[in-house]
């Protein structure tokens, strides 16, 4: 199974890349987890053209070829940041590469919240006609007090945390399949 | 007021561009919308650059100096776009300029939703702790379809759309002042609770619909002293002022034009504090008002300097030879005298030099103050539930107009002195013949009492000259003229007196009067004037008189309104009083004189000579003359107007000799120092901006086509642009030397260089003495072929202006 991880940010440092890493590794046998940065990503224009940057249009790509995303979001201003909403509105204008495409939110954040206002809004917006996307129903995996969260090598070190992370990972990849079947 | 209007998104094309210009055009009389765009802020990155970009440093610049923010959002992807999120995480990283900031959300869509998800969206994010403007509640301006919603013009088509979207705004502007008043409450003024809650109660009272013409944040009315005084300090307050005066241009000025202008002021605020109470007493005068009042004459120097921009010339200290140094000290016996100053502008007097300063600093103003001369304000506009003073109607260019002021009135129309009702009423007098303007008809006092004012000092008036301010009687109307220099002994030293109505004496005719009172038993009061008092004297006295003509001091030409008779039966038949009573006051008189002893009066001993036995005898009619009243609106220190419960008008404020702080006796030049002191406080806080009173139902009103005029105001009188034109054997000359604003001449030369022709062009002098200046010596000049000729008397200001601006044209001649 091939996922898509989109990091939701394009800070330097992210509890959220963090997390998406140790995603990719705890679950490497069940799935092939590719993580995409926001970093050098273009702001989103509609009087531009998406296919003038050949890193937009590899993502769309990527996605279109997932069976499934997963979005790690970080909360700036009780919202998700721009370039990740920026990430989005591109790939809603001209391509929908989201369209019924299943997708896992999940979210970290130094607050004991755990960005579950910009989790909440993230699902707003995945529902938008030009996005579409199945969104994982409930599995909420809101990471609060993340500078405690990961030992050195960059493993949850709360077993309840971990657990309920193995669980929506779990749902996720049933979920996966039930569109699969 | 200024707002900040941001697009929400980069695109080329944006309905929410669209919708901020048609905010921008719409509300333009209400306040200054600039539109930002945000397509070249960068994305928002934590870490890159290390800095703010620069694109936001200016934005957060506009942002902090604007008095409100309106956020246009579109939806995507039933959110806010991408661009617009990345500016707020800006302006809430390192720098927070939208803190408490009052903002508002509006947005279009194609969509019939009108980007609601979007805007709800926003707000969440707004609400945010690095964030955290004041969202305005409520009034979700939510345009949908908005492809259709605008016609070519972009404005937008559906009436009740464009009807809400000013209600909306209506909200957003008392919003951002309630949140002003909010910040500066708690700032300074905790005794201003009371108004606060006063206003505040106030946002949501309704008013009756009125269809304003012209939109203000003050309105001053009056154009003296006080008014051009409070105009001035409320422009420096940002404020946005329209300044009427019932008067022609060149007849304004009020008082303060005319008067010697000179400024009460001193050194020391016990002793000031001190002798100013016991002028008042013993009535009463307000502590707060008199404190304030005197710490403006101790801080009179300053003022002079810096806002006047001129160095104070001391009469106690600098004028030591005249004997003006002798009138700062009107009430030499009551302690604390010796404090007392006068301050004036230039070693001069009497030659409207203050005036001219005060005038200049509202004409220096012109871009932020409208002036609009020949307008009598007629009414306060008051709302019917709240009692706030909203605006005023004002009579201009012969159409009555509603003029909103949003943040205050200033009453400043001066006195009552011609109103003939009200001098009866409040002074007990009978006709009182005017030496100052004739334009205080006592405007003030009406709309004050219309609106529900208190009133003080209403028996309070001054007169000035000899014999307790009497002034050889003129037609009703005229402006009376006095002794410039209140001393000249002619008028009681020999065989003269002053008979009341019934041809006998009243007082003691060499009492030094002060501004008219005389020496009452223990208090100086001006007497209830009588109807016809005349001087009396006889030939050997008209001779002395005539004798003096020329003393500088003297009543020029006075003996053309003596009466002449035989006898003493024949002059009281001629003047209308009592033969017996005057012949028995002239035979007492004769007795005084004989012994050297003035039983009834007890007048100077050296002053009495007998009449003599036979005629001719001579009678001068006077009248007593007005020099202002001091009744008016009562007032606070913060020359709040107040209700008979102590309560301030909200929005009303008043100046100057309306209602001014002088209860009984009076020092010269207390007047003019409270058109300089309570004029500041009036205009300053006048400007302060309120919460808005505006309803939605007189708002709603304001959207008709009305608002077409108010965009443009009405104009002003001072902006008015000349340009004299000249032939070739034609030149300009100019002058500033008059008692108004500049005087412009033409001259035309003849062939020979001869002067054939003098055109005043311009001038703002008085219009009754003045006017036979302007009109006699540009043809003496002719015909003299000279610009030196002999000043009109009377009007010397006047003339010497007039020759100093030919001369100036002259001396352009090849």
């Amino acid at each position: 199974m091939k996922l898509f991880a989109i990091v939701g940010t394009n800070a330097d440092f992210s509890y959220n890349r963090i997390l998406l890493k140790y995603i990719q590794k705890k679950f490497s046998k069940q799935a092939e987890i590719e993580i995409c940065e926001l970093t050098e990503l273009p702001t989103f224009c509609e009087d531009d053209d998406l296919n003038n940057y050949s890193e937009l249009v590899d993502i769309e790509k990527k996605i279109t070829a997932a069976d499934g995303i997963i979005i790690s979001t970080p909360e700036y201003d009780h919202a998700i940041p721009a370039a990740l909403k920026s990430l989005l509105e591109w790939m809603s204008y001209k391509v929908h590469p989201f369209k019924a495409k299943p997708v896992m939110v999940v979210g970290a954040s130094y607050g004991t919240q755990g960005a579950s206002r910009a989790q909440l809004q993230l699902r707003q917006i995945l529902v938008c006609p030009e996005i579409d996307a199945y969104v994982l129903p409930g599995n909420e995996f809101l990471l609060g007090n993340t500078a405690k969260a990961f030992d050195k090598l960059g493993n949850l070190t709360e077993k309840v945390e971990d657990q309920k992370l193995q669980n929506c990972f779990n749902d996720f990849i049933d979920y996966i399949n039930h569109f699969h079947r | 007021m200024k707002i900040m209007g941001i697009v929400g998104t980069n695109a080329r094309q944006s309905y929410n561009r669209m919708l901020l210009q048609y905010i921008q055009k719409h509300f333009a009389n209400q306040f200054a919308l600039e539109i930002c765009e945000i397509k070249d802020i960068p994305l928002f990155n934590e870490n890159h650059p290390a800095a703010d970009p620069e694109s936001i440093t200016v934005l957060a610049e506009k942002i902090a100096a604007a008095d409100g923010v309106i956020i246009s959002t579109p939806e995507h992807n039933h959110s806010v776009p991408s661009p617009l999120k990345s500016v707020i995480e800006w302006l809430s990283y390192r720098i927070h300029p939208l803190a408490n900031k009052s903002l508002m959300i509006v947005g279009a869509s194609y969509h019939p939703q009108g980007s609601s998800r979007a805007q709800v969206h926003l707000r969440q994010i707004l609400d945010s702790p690095g964030v955290n403007p004041r969202v305005l509640p409520g009034n979700e301006f939510l345009l949908g379809n908005a492809k259709t919603a605008f016609d070519s013009e972009g404005n937008i088509k559906n009436e009740k759309t464009v009807s809400f979207l000013e209600q909306c705004i209506s909200e957003f502007i008392k919003f951002i002042n309630s949140n002003k008043l909010i910040d500066q409450k708690t700032k300074t003024i905790p005794d201003q609770e009371k108004t606060v809650q006063a206003l505040t109660q106030s946002v949501f009272a309704s008013s009756p619909k009125i269809q304003w013409d012209a939109n203000y944040d003050v309105v001053v009315l009056g154009f003296g002293g006080a008014g051009a005084t409070a105009a001035r300090f409320a422009a420096d307050e940002g404020a946005k002022v329209l300044l009427v005066d019932a008067a022609p241009e060149g007849s304004e000025g009020g008082n303060t034009r005319v008067s010697h202008q000179l400024i009460a002021s001193g050194d020391n605020f016990d002793n000031l504090k001190s002798y100013y109470k016991q002028m008042a007493e013993p009535i009463g005068i307000d502590d707060d008002v008199l404190n304030t009042f005197v710490e403006g004459l101790v801080g009179m120097n300053n003022y002079v300097k810096k806002y006047l921009d001129v160095e104070p010339f001391s009469i106690r200290k600098q004028w030591i030879e005249s004997d003006l140094s002798a009138v700062t000290e009107e009430y030499p016996e009551f302690s604390g005298v010796h404090s007392a100053d006068m301050t004036v502008v230039h070693e001069g007097i009497a030659d409207a030099a203050l005036w001219k300063i005060l005038r200049q600093k509202v004409v220096e103003r012109a871009d932020k103050i409208d002036v609009w001369f020949n307008s009598p304000a007629l009414h306060l506009i008051q709302d019917s539930q709240t009692k706030t003073i909203i605006g005023v109607q004002v009579e201009h260019e012969h159409v009555v107009r509603n003029i909103q002021a949003q943040n205050g009135v200033v009453l400043a129309t001066g006195g009552f002195e011609n109103n003939q009702q009200m001098i009866e009423d409040y002074l007990q007098e009978p006709y009182l013949s005017p030496i100052g303007t004739t334009y205080n008809k006592g405007a003030g006092i009406k709309m004050a009492l219309e609106v529900g004012a208190d009133l003080w000092h209403m028996r309070s008036y001054e007169s000035l000259g000899q014999l307790h301010g009497l002034s050889p009687k003129q037609p009703k109307g005229v402006r009376s003229k006095y002794a410039t220099n209140i001393f000249w002994p002619i008028l009681f030293t020999g065989s003269i007196i002053t008979i009341g109505d019934d041809g006998t004496r009243y007082f003691k005719e060499d009492d030094i009067n002060r501004h008219g009172h005389i020496y009452n038993h223990g208090f100086w009061r001006i007497p209830l004037s009588q109807e016809h008092p005349a001087v009396i004297f006889d030939q050997k006295q008209y001779d002395k008189i005539q004798a003096d003509n020329d003393n500088p001091n003297g009543y020029p030409d006075i003996l053309k309104f003596a009466i002449k008779a035989n006898n003493l039966a024949e002059l009281a038949n001629k003047i209308g009083t009592n033969a017996d009573n005057l012949q028995q006051t002239i035979t007492d008189f004769n007795y005084f004189a004989q012994k050297g002893k003035d039983y009834a009066y007890q007048r100077e001993p050296k002053t009495l000579t007998s009449f003599s036995e036979n005629g001719p005898y001579y009678a001068i009619l006077m009248r007593q003359n007005m020099l202002n009243t001091q009744g008016g609106a009562r007032r606070n220190s913060r020359c709040q107007v107040l209700n008979p419960n102590g309560q301030p008008i909200a929005h009303l404020y008043e100046a100057g000799e309306l209602g001014a702080p002088f209860a009984n006796q009076y020092a010269g030049g207390g007047n003019l120092a409270d058109c300089l002191i309570s004029g500041k406080i009036a205009g300053q806080n006048a400007a302060q901006v309120k919460v808005d009173i505006q309803t939605p139902t007189n708002t709603a009103t304001m959207v008709q086509p009305a608002m077409q005029v108010t965009t443009n105001n009405l104009g002003s009188d001072l902006q008015k642009e000349e340009s004299f034109v000249t032939a070739s054997n034609q030149y300009l000359g100019k002058s500033n030397a008059g008692m108004g604003d500049e005087i412009v001449v033409r001259i035309t030369l003849d062939n020979n260089k001869k002067l054939e022709n003098v055109e005043v062009l311009k001038q703002s002098e008085s219009q009754d003495v003045s006017k036979e200046a302007l009109e006699t010596l540009p043809k003496t000049m002719v015909t003299k072929n000279t610009y030196n000729v002999d000043a009109i008397s009377g009007a010397t200001r006047t003339s010497a202006a007039l020759k100093e601006a030919v001369k100036d044209a002259l001396s352009k001649v090849e």
